[in-house]
């Protein structure tokens, strides 16, 4: 009885370092080993992820310094005189006016219906109102010309490189050509108000935009009226 | 004659073989347990390096991205710009068509003839009613149709006239409609 009970401490004693070792392999693999693995992993994706997240923004800043900034600034400029962003009312009248004076043709009989000419933002924070849209926009103006046919055909070719940018819809043009009645489509777009997240790739253009930029380039320049009529009184209290 | 007994041959054979292979167990169980310590040690120490590159990678985000905010007017003028020549594309050619169709029109209408209500179709067609008050001014007006001056800015393809009447005010009225070939 006593021999066999030997025997058994004999076996285990024997086996006690193997089984020592085992355990404490498992105990460090539930413990610390599975979660710094498991957090490896999950450290690398996010890695491999962060890294191409900086790979495309070091792309973007180094794309964004070498721009032109004088060049876009001059395009920007002469794009919003041609295509502006808000509805063109003034400038347009502005320009007809302009190039009726150059070519000698009595310009009147002014139709147009404007709308809305200030767009209004939502109260809230990062939301715009419906109306602000991101759309092409057009309106038409209806006006007379009058003067020699060939003041009022020169006029005609004249808008063609105006701006704002107008097209031709209608056309009517009396017996000795000396009163033409005209309709234009007027065209503008609102901005994009919202650029998206930083790591969006910077938008380039491409070479038919660039030859439509140098196009426009060359358009009439209005010259924008500037109000001067004073308004309000300066002493409210001030005897008349 | 020498004679050699053991009594205990068989148990130092069991007894040595029983010490191999705890020897075995031993040192199997003790490189088991280096190579787990060497594992552990390595994936710390990638875990480690990982943290540290993940830091690094921040902070190069963080420096990039300062600096795209910095330049984020620039970005925004590009924007606008590709998002408004792409509109612009649109309305030029559709303008230059009509410009031009406008042009020639003029170009081709002889003195004494008036025009009213054009319209101008997107492929090119173009409708409008037309008057004078001398038969010679119509009858210019259809040879210059008929002729097809080259010297205008675009070829006339083909001439409807249709309704020629004339009225109570001693005047030719007509309608025409007039294709042209477009660049």
């Amino acid at each position: 009885m006593m021999e066999s009970t030997n025997l058994q401490i004999e076996k285990i004693k024997e086996n006690a370092f193997p089984i020592l070792i085992g355990t404490t392999i498992f105990l460090l693999t539930i413990t610390l080993f599975r979660s710094t693995l498991l957090n490896y992993f999950k450290l690398k994706s996010e890695n491999d992820r962060l890294e191409q997240k900086l790979v495309v923004l070091k792309r973007k800043s180094q794309l964004l310094q070498s721009l032109d900034r004088n060049e876009i600034e001059r395009r920007v400029k002469k794009l919003e005189e041609v295509f502006p962003s808000e509805k063109p009312v003034i400038n347009l009248i502005a320009s007809l006016n302009q190039i009726s004076q150059q070519e000698g043709v009595t310009f009147r009989g002014i139709q147009l219906e404007p709308g809305r000419i200030v767009k209004y933002m939502s109260e809230e924070v990062g939301k715009q109102a419906d109306l602000v849209t991101n759309e092409l926009q057009d309106f038409i103006i209806n006006f007379n010309i009058q003067g020699k046919l060939s003041a009022v055909t020169s006029f005609i070719s004249r808008l063609e490189k105006a701006a704002p940018l107008m097209k031709i819809e209608s056309l009517s043009l009396s017996l000795d050509g000396s009163n033409c009645s005209l309709a234009v489509r007027v065209y503008y777009q609102t901005l994009p108000e919202i650029l998206g997240v930083l790591d969006k790739p910077v938008p380039l253009l491409t070479e038919n935009e660039k030859e439509i930029l140098n196009e426009i380039a060359t358009y009439q320049k209005v010259e924008l009226i500037k109000t001067t009529v004073p308004v309000g009184k300066a002493n409210i209290f001030a005897l008349p | 004659m020498k004679l050699n007994i053991n009594f205990l041959k068989d148990y130092v054979l069991k007894t040595r073989k029983k010490a191999q292979k705890h020897f075995f167990i031993r040192t199997w169980s003790l490189l088991a347990l280096v190579i787990y310590g060497v594992l552990v040690v390595a994936v710390f120490s990638l875990h480690l390096l990982a943290k540290k590159t993940n830091e690094v990678v921040k902070t190069g985000i963080k420096k990039e991205e300062s600096l795209i905010e910095e330049l984020r007017s620039i970005e925004m003028k590009q924007v606008y710009l590709t998002a408004k020549t792409k509109s612009l594309d649109e309305v030029l050619s559709g303008k230059k068509q009509h410009q031009q169709i406008v042009e020639t029109l003029l170009a081709l209408l002889p003195r004494g003839v008036s025009i009213s209500d054009l319209k101008i179709d997107p492929d090119g067609a173009v409708s409008f009613s037309a008057s004078c008050t001398s038969f010679r001014s119509l009858v210019d007006f259809f040879n210059i149709l008929k002729t097809n001056e080259t010297e205008l800015r675009l070829k006339i393809k083909k001439a409807d006239i249709s309704g020629v009447s004339y009225g109570l005010e001693k005047n030719y009225s007509f309608d025409v409609i007039l294709f042209f070939y477009l660049s």
